[in-house]
């Protein structure tokens, strides 16, 4: 099972001849279990492309199967697929809007029609699994710290228990800390709850450590759709495109070019302790 | 010269119920003391809520200490007389470049600070100029900002604060919604205002590569500064800024790791050109 798209196109209406084409023939395949890494600068068109998942947007043309289904069929359940296939935008906590904690987190799976205490128990799960304390259900969203906001809204897309979690940038604005319990929540999730993940990132550091896949998009089309590792062995293409390799690959390329014998192919600082250490130290 | 001195800063977020009763406070700054010299780079780390926002909107008088004080170029922010000129030498930029983007067009935006300070029209415009120039946006001059990269809508906000002549420039993370590229273009551009104009400069970030060349980094926790040095004093303490909350550099935690292996590298390692020269030192006659 997968998600598949084929020959993808989306094109914005209005007349601006020079950014009207948003998607470019897109064909990829997001198999089942996989970690997905989706990188592209600013406009590259990474979030049109993951709102078509799930039906916010209509294409203009092309075709996305999920499960082997076609999401813009007539026969398509549109709610059953938003189930499916969750999204994470952007600053989630933007759409908090219900009075308690708990209750914003039950509203996805109440609107599936759940019932009450099907949803209650999804949510009370959900929130746990984002690691949001008991004493936090009853507050007011609006009162939580950004870390916290950002995990329940989470919470309130896992609640309706997708089998593809996507998220649009999910640690933009947060600490390192945050940012670290966000991803190792998310590479959780694909671990002991066999999600397949879909992370659109600026971070090219949190990719090459997360992602089993890096999907490159420029310019509405895609660019490279490879491994970490040979996705940033192309630096000097990645620049081009307003992109880079994480910090610790150019100091393994410059290792090398000042003669040690090390494997510049390394994207992640775990990998280049280890290489450095037993190729130069010892 | 000292530009920017708080003295005993604290501030508190007061919550009150319908009857004006207080339902709880929580100090969000608390008792900070800080002197910034003119010309300084300063950068500000913190975990979310540590209050470094709090602190920054302090410095142009969006917020005034519940205790303490705060004195901007000499002068006290709770004088009310003064706020227009508090606010035109310390300037703002936001995390969010469209929040503080207005005009239709990059010109008519950048003019709008000068138009409202009641500057004459014709410097208005050579004020336009020069701050677009600065921040190497002068080519989109007459673009519409909706048409922009985050990076460039970013230069143009600051663009925006620099037509007003300011003294400081206060960048409450600038580059949070940036992609790598929009990243560099904001930094490089701020850092040439610190560098060439003699702007200070307030940076406050989560990105910690951004601020290897400060020149006084201070970290806050619960609404207090916890640490106070330079980039490389700070960066040495890998396990304390974790505890934090915070982070360093990769090139920082790679010789960090070393060193817990063994290896005779320095702590507080910046870049990749003293790492590879490190390792050339303790490493390179092997060849």
């Amino acid at each position: 099972m997968s998600i598949v798209i084929e020959h993808l196109n989306y094109e914005y209406s209005d007349s601006n001849p020079a950014g009207r084409k948003a998607l470019d023939d897109i064909c990829l395949e997001i198999e089942e279990g996989c970690f997905m890494g989706i990188i592209g600068h600013t406009g590259s068109g990474k979030s049109t492309l993951v709102q078509h998942l799930n039906g916010l947007l209509k294409k203009t043309s092309g075709k996305i199967l999920v499960d082997g289904e076609d999401i813009d069929g007539d026969d398509c359940d549109r709610k059953a697929l938003r189930s499916r296939v969750g999204l994470v935008f952007q600053y989630p906590e933007h759409q908090l809007f219900e009075v308690d904690v708990f209750s914003d987190v039950c509203f996805g799976p109440k609107n599936m029609g759940m019932t009450k205490k099907d949803a209650e128990l999804k949510s009370y799960a959900a929130l746990k699994l984002c690691g949001v304390e008991d004493d936090l259900f009853y507050r007011s969203p609006l009162e939580l710290s950004g870390g916290q906001k950002r995990r329940v809204a989470m919470a309130g897309v896992l609640a309706m228990n997708p089998k593809y979690l996507i998220l649009d940038e999910p640690t933009a604005g947060l600490d390192p800390g945050g940012r670290k319990e966000i991803l190792n929540l998310i590479s959780r999730l694909k671990k002991e709850n066999n999600m397949t993940i879909i992370l659109v990132s600026h971070s090219m550091e949190d990719v090459a450590e997360y992602a089993d896949r890096i999907v490159v998009m420029n310019k509405g089309k895609i660019v490279f759709n490879d491994i970490p590792t040979n996705v940033f062995a192309r630096y000097k293409e990645l620049e081009n495109m307003g992109l880079k390799a994480p910090e610790v690959s150019y100091i393994m390329h410059e290792l090398k070019e000042a003669g040690f014998n090390v494997d510049d192919s390394i994207t992640t600082v775990d990998q280049a302790v280890l290489n450095i250490y037993q190729r130069i130290c010892r | 010269m000292s530009f920017l001195k708080t003295k005993d800063l604290t501030f508190e977020y007061i919550r009150r119920d319908d009857e004006g009763n207080v339902e709880s406070v929580v100090t969000a700054v608390d008792n900070v003391n800080l002197d910034v010299h003119e010309g300084q780079f300063i950068a500000i780390l913190g975990h979310n809520g540590s209050g470094k926002s709090t602190l920054a909107k302090h410095i142009n008088a969006i917020l005034y200490p519940t205790e303490g004080a705060v004195f901007v170029d000499g002068m006290d922010t709770k004088d009310k007389e003064k706020l227009w000129d508090i606010r035109q030498r310390a300037g703002m930029v936001f995390q969010n470049p469209d929040n503080q983007i207005i005009g239709q067009v990059v010109e008519e935006d950048v003019g709008f600070g000068p138009e409202n300070m009641g500057v004459p029209t014709a410097e208005i415009w050579s004020r336009v100029e020069e701050s677009l120039r600065a921040v190497g946006m002068y080519e989109y001059r007459k673009n519409s900002p909706n048409r922009l990269s985050g990076g460039q809508k970013q230069r143009v906000a600051i663009a925006g604060v620099l037509a007003m002549h300011p003294k400081c420039i206060v960048l409450d993370e600038p580059t949070a919604m940036l992609d790598p590229n929009g990243r560099q273009e904001v930094i490089r551009a701020v850092r040439g205002l610190n560098e060439v104009e003699g702007i200070t400069l307030i940076l406050i970030t989560h990105y910690m590569e951004e601020i290897v060349h400060a020149h006084r980094v201070f970290v806050m926790d619960k609404g207090r500064i916890v640490m106070d040095g330079t980039p490389r004093e700070i960066f040495s303490q890998v396990d304390k800024l974790r505890e934090l909350r915070l982070d360093v550099p990769q090139v920082t935690m790679l010789a960090h790791e070393l060193r817990k292996k063994g290896v005779d590298i320095p702590e507080g390692i910046l870049t990749r050109k003293e790492f590879i020269s490190e390792i050339k030192k303790l490493y390179g006659k092997v060849y």
